[in-house]
């Protein structure tokens, strides 16, 4: 088992950053909508950039850590609406999401980003409670 | 249920328009990007005296290297060696080591252009760096209205300049004539 990972549970919608077996950080999180589910699998994170504004979606990512190579990326949630709000809409709906990237709020992806290497594991599982 | 419906067209609202906000500026250590330079498939380096061209067809493959310098007719060709895979790790990843309080002009023969595309189909990564000629001077990188000296070797980043004599193993072909 690779010493860093990052466990995204979709059911949950729930971030978990370990280091080996301990838990270096967990969080809340909002994925993908129903239109376009954060994928499962095992990825690893190829990619870290911040500040970062996509230049396809003219929308900001910041603290982007990209683990798949169309784009998809744990990053900053940037929206206007509280983020108690959305992660509450998103508890009540799977229309409230991303387009595919998991949505972190200022200080867990800030945590995350400093944290995880090039390379660190990112595995996406809907694991219910 | 008023409430609910509220609440919930509310959160459908907030995720609908994800408007475009501000970055927050990098903290000290931060890294602005990494990249692996195993993923890397092609390199643009561009500075006004000098550009250099590095493309490899996959990761296992080695980079082919062009440069060319301003006032040579001449085009160096060369396969990558040791020196390349030195600067290609030096710029694999740009941690910021503070924020300049007196940014330097942002023009000048100092400042380079640097394009990495990797193996994704993400879009490239683009910096502007100023590759300073004195050695008691940081490498700086702009990003937005900002510049921040960043932990990167300015030795390493200089060797650009002496294309395929720093950079590459033996020369694949013979020098190509550029039109002055």
């Amino acid at each position: 088992m690779p010493a860093k990972r990052i466990d995204v549970n979709l059911a949950m919608q729930t971030v978990a950053a370990y280091d080996s077996e301990t838990v270096f950080h967990a969080c809340g999180c909002v994925s993908g909508d129903k239109s376009h589910p954060t994928p499962k699998g095992l990825y690893k994170i190829l990619r870290k950039h911040h500040p970062y504004t996509s230049k396809t979606y003219k929308v900001p990512m910041n603290y982007a850590l990209f683990f798949t190579t169309t784009g998809v990326a744990l990053h900053q949630y940037h929206g206007p609406a509280p983020w108690l709000l959305l992660r509450a809409g998103r508890a009540l709906t799977d229309a409230v999401g991303s387009h595919g990237c998991v949505r972190l709020q200022e200080d867990d992806a800030r945590k995350l980003y400093g944290w995880a290497p090039i390379g660190t594991v990112v595995e996406v599982h809907e694991t219910p409670p | 249920m008023t409430s609910v419906r509220l609440f919930l067209c509310l959160a459908i609202a907030a995720a609908a328009c994800d408007s475009a906000q501000e970055g927050g500026a990098p903290e000290p250590g931060t890294e602005l990007y990494a990249i692996s330079p195993e993923d890397v498939r092609e390199v643009v380096f561009t500075a006004p005296e000098h550009r250099l061209y590095a493309y490899r067809w996959s990761p296992t493959d080695t980079f082919q290297i062009t440069a060319a310098t301003r006032g040579r007719t001449e085009v160096e060709r060369c396969a990558a060696g040791a020196g390349f895979q030195r600067w290609l790790t030096a710029v694999a990843r740009m941690p910021i080591e503070r924020k300049l309080d007196r940014p330097f002009e942002p023009r000048g023969a100092e400042w380079t252009d640097l394009r990495l595309r990797d193996t994704t189909d993400l879009e490239p990564i683009d910096v502007r760096l100023r590759v300073p000629v004195a050695n008691d001077e940081p490498v700086v990188l702009q990003s937005g209205a900002h510049q921040y000296a960043v932990a990167v070797d300015a030795v390493t980043l200089r060797s650009a300049r002496s294309g395929c004599a720093a950079l590459g193993s033996v020369a694949v072909a013979a020098p190509a004539s550029l039109p002055r």
